[in-house]
């Protein structure tokens, strides 16, 4: 089987590289093992909230001369200012077409989402269902904040969130309370009491008539607030249009949580990149993992996959997005770390000790978190010290970067995919002239 | 068994209930607590005792769908159907007779088939729906499956004498459904085989694959058959060292991973003999062997079967469609048809198979498209009857643009 491109990963750097790709009219397929770990996040486009010394970053545009200096391999220093914003802008325009509107502050500075512990993170888009509170005065007009969930969920817990909101400085003048809303069926789904999770409780709320009945539990419960703060449990896909009718039918101003997974604000985005892709002619290889490739010359020839076995895939060009440690990209051996495919070259820390803090929660950086893949200026990856100038490296398998510290892992993963798919794109195109006038000649 | 050859990839859950936002079965039907709660979580207690064996199992359609979004890689489908197999009691009542019915389909064609009109025309009467809807347990909207008069095998012996005189062979695996409900299926695969100076042979001997009686909790008879068929396939490959072809994306499955993994039963010699036709003819037009195809201006809408997606079989059926000159194509989103084989038939089951299915089906009403395309018999049925679309295979197309 033949392709253009062929992209190692179903994660947002994959997907953001494919549907480029696509765009372009290039025959493209993505191989993913299971779903991605958008069904994992926030749903909200970290762009850089700190720089690696731990300042905070208010724009992260005009931090980019600061992060060259502390930081000089980082990826977004490799792709420079211009292409990471240029990469972003069409991220948004992108995903609007899809129904998610992200969006960030009017001055393009960081803002805060609310977690369900009650605390803060800075980021920098969040679609229209989440609450943007501002980095400065981030209580802003806000007297009263309702936090509510429902009936026996367990992954949302308002009054543990509400006592560490009301803790913040900024928050000591705001009314906050908190409410339980009981879900019509609650009874019936006391069967598997376990299975009391975010998708259990959309698919209930996803009948109209149980909407309903289940607003009006709401305006009883919760009585007068500004702002309404709900776990994510709305829609397979389409949470935005039934908060818009909750909104409707309560008259409450609501906004979104992201819950324990599955987290429908990510969901919500990788369906919409999926089914964009799809539109657009790109392929999808579920459930499949890349085995194996050819490595010849300096070259990847072809890969293996566990489906399709003797039958190799080839393309012009690969992306491998295959995620970190956890989405098993890197795999960690008790002295090294490796990438298990192709065993590309990474960069470690030698001493295991090194690794991580020893303590797992800490305001300091994890470093095993900067360990990865080693790639050039064009993201090419290299193999025993060669580069393989057709394969392409984007996301959380990079090195020099620390996804969770610098607040930045979607965006690197958007940018990198991008920048990767431009070049795809001109690799094509210049492949395609030659080929025409060859054809002239001849 | 000690605890150590036990399979625990159920370790590699966690719990992060992805597989659940997938499943068709937890989407339509609360009542299944869906396959993370069937599959590892419910593996952990019954490894200690087969008493948390829950009933709620026989809920699963086995179409695989929470393996396929797994990012952990655990085996969900396969450790439900297990389960099943070690500790589901069959009861001694009139829906366990029905599940024989159903489940035993090489053995009602063989009966049926001899007498097929009448036998068709029975089963289609209302007053009969009633009564199997009210006794034995098969909704009354469900038409039963059709019985050709004559089977494929027959067919083959009268009109295919000269198949060894192709320069190559291919063992064709026709399974129950084309021998006994749509011949027309198997002389279409012969066509498009003979256009490309293939030659089909058939197994000396063949059993249902099995999946219906997996379905069903007949897990000893599917073993049974299992083995014949895999001794059967190490003959064939015996007398010519070819392909295994199965013209349905399910039987091949079923074939090839069902059998080591649930069956637990050894094809390791044959598996990589055993081929979905799409992939066999995709290697071969690759090859070069390509049939001279005659344009069919028509538009189609494709459906991917679970069980298809599951090995990644439905990129050679795109792949091949694509390839038909003329031919308008339009894969519809990948969901299951909620059928699944003899599930959707069963009265406690229909609302839950309509329910799964209905998106897909609002889909190809509204597609204006001159026929539905799918690769799996039990996906065709379910599709023709609540859209009034006709549904064929990809041989089928193939067979019509070669001339």
């Amino acid at each position: 089987m033949k392709f253009d491109s062929l992209i190692i990963g179903g994660g947002v750097a994959g997907l953001s590289c494919a549907i480029r790709c696509a765009e372009a009219g290039m025959k493209t397929a993505v191989i993913a093992a299971g779903q991605s770990a958008l069904h994992f996040s926030s749903g909200s486009i970290d762009f850089l909230s700190r720089l690696p010394n731990g300042q905070p970053v208010y724009h992260p545009m005009a931090a980019f001369d600061e992060l060259q200096q502390q930081s000089p391999e980082h990826p977004y220093c490799k792709l420079g200012k211009r292409k990471v914003q240029e990469a972003l802008d069409w991220y948004q325009e992108m995903i609007k077409a899809r129904g998610i509107y992200l969006s960030s502050q009017e001055d393009e500075a960081n803002h805060l989402r609310l977690t369900p512990m009650g605390t803060f993170r800075s980021t920098w888009l969040s679609q229209q269902t989440v609450h943007q509170f501002p980095l400065t005065n981030t209580a802003g007009k806000l007297n009263h904040i309702a936090l509510v969930t429902i009936d026996g969920f367990r992954d949302f817990q308002p009054k543990l969130a509400a006592d560490n909101l009301s803790k913040l400085a900024q928050f000591k003048d705001v009314k906050i309370t908190t409410a339980a809303v009981e879900l019509p069926d609650f009874e019936e789904m006391q069967r598997n009491p376990c299975e009391f999770r975010s998708i259990d409780i959309s698919r209930v709320l996803r009948d109209e008539r149980k909407l309903h009945a289940f607003a009006k539990s709401m305006i009883q419960a919760v009585g007068k607030a500004d702002l309404v703060v709900l776990p994510a449990v709305f829609g397979n896909g389409d949470g935005a249009a039934v908060i818009k009718l909750l909104e409707g039918l309560t008259g409450f101003t609501i906004c979104e949580l992201p819950t324990m997974p599955p987290s429908l604000l990510g969901i919500r985005l990788e369906e919409a990149m999926k089914s964009h892709l799809k539109m657009l002619g790109g392929i999808i290889l579920v459930g499949d993992e890349v085995q194996r490739g050819d490595i010849e010359d300096g070259e990847l020839k072809r890969v293996f996959t566990r489906n399709h076995r003797d039958m190799p895939l080839i393309a012009d060009n690969y992306l491998i997005a295959t995620g970190s440690f956890f989405s098993r990209g890197m795999a960690a051996q008790r002295l090294s770390i490796d990438e298990p495919i192709f065993n590309l070259d990474t960069v470690a820390i030698p001493d295991r000790d090194q690794w991580y803090q020893p303590e797992f929660f800490t305001s300091k950086a994890h470093p095993f978190l900067k360990m990865g893949v080693i790639c050039n200026d064009q993201l090419q990856a290299s193999a025993n010290n060669q580069t393989v100038d057709n394969l392409f490296c984007a996301g959380a398998l990079l090195a020099h970067y620390d996804p969770v510290f610098e607040g930045c892992g979607s965006g690197v993963a958007i940018s990198t995919g991008f920048h990767v798919a431009e070049q795809m794109i001109s690799k094509h195109t210049a492949h395609q002239n030659q080929n025409n006038k060859e054809r002239t000649v001849a | 068994m000690s605890l150590l050859k036990k399979d625990t990839s159920f370790d590699q859950c966690i719990k992060c209930t992805v597989c659940t936002v997938y499943c068709p079965v937890a989407k339509a039907n609360p009542e299944y607590p869906g396959p993370k709660q069937c599959g590892p979580d419910g593996e952990r207690l019954r490894i200690k005792s087969p008493e948390f064996y829950d009933e709620i199992l026989k809920l699963c359609t086995n179409c695989k769908r929470c393996e396929t979004a797994c990012p952990s890689g655990v085996k969900i489908g396969d450790m439900i159907a297990v389960a099943r197999d070690e500790h589901a009691k069959m009861p001694l009542n009139i829906k366990t007779i029905r599940d024989f019915v159903l489940s035993h389909t090489d053995l009602m064609g063989t009966v049926a088939t001899p007498f097929a009109p009448i036998v068709n025309t029975i089963t289609s009467i209302k007053p009969v729906k009633k009564i199997m809807h009210k006794t034995i347990g098969v909704h009354d909207h469900k038409s039963l499956p059709k019985y050709s008069h004559g089977t494929f095998r027959r067919w083959y012996k009268q009109n295919c004498t000269s198949q060894a005189l192709y320069p190559q062979q291919v063992h064709y695996f026709h399974g129950c459904f084309v021998n006994y409900n749509h011949p027309q299926l198997g002389k279409d695969f012969v066509k498009v085989m003979n256009s490309m100076s293939i030659g089909v042979q058939l197994l000396d001997k063949e059993k249902c694959c099995g999946v219906p009686l997996i379905a069903n909790g007949f897990f000893d008879k599917a073993k049974k058959n299992a083995k014949l068929n895999v001794r059967n396939f190490e003959a064939a490959i015996e007398k010519y060292n070819s392909s295994i072809v199965s013209t349905s994306s399910t039987c091949s499955f079923t074939l090839r991973e069902e059998y080591p993994h649930v069956l637990k039963v050894d094809n390791a010699n044959v598996a990589d003999k055993i081929e979905y036709v799409t992939r066999f003819l995709l290697k071969q037009f690759m090859n070069g062997n390509t049939p001279k195809m005659k344009p069919i201006n028509k538009k189609i809408v494709y459906h991917t079967p679970c069980h298809l997606e599951r090995t990644g079989g439905n990129l050679y059926t795109i792949e091949l469609l694509k390839m038909i000159p003329g031919l308008e194509v339009v894969v519809l989103d990948s969901q299951c048809c909620g059928l699944a084989g003899t599930y959707g038939f069963k009265t406690e089951n229909y609302d839950t198979s309509i329910a799964i299915g209905e998106s897909l089906f609002k889909q190809i009403r509204q597609s204006n498209a001159d026929f539905a395309i799918t690769d799996c018999e039990t996906c065709k049925w379910q599709i023709e009857e609540n859209t009034q679309l006709e549904t064929i295979h990809p041989i089928s197309l193939l067979a019509m643009a070669i001339q």
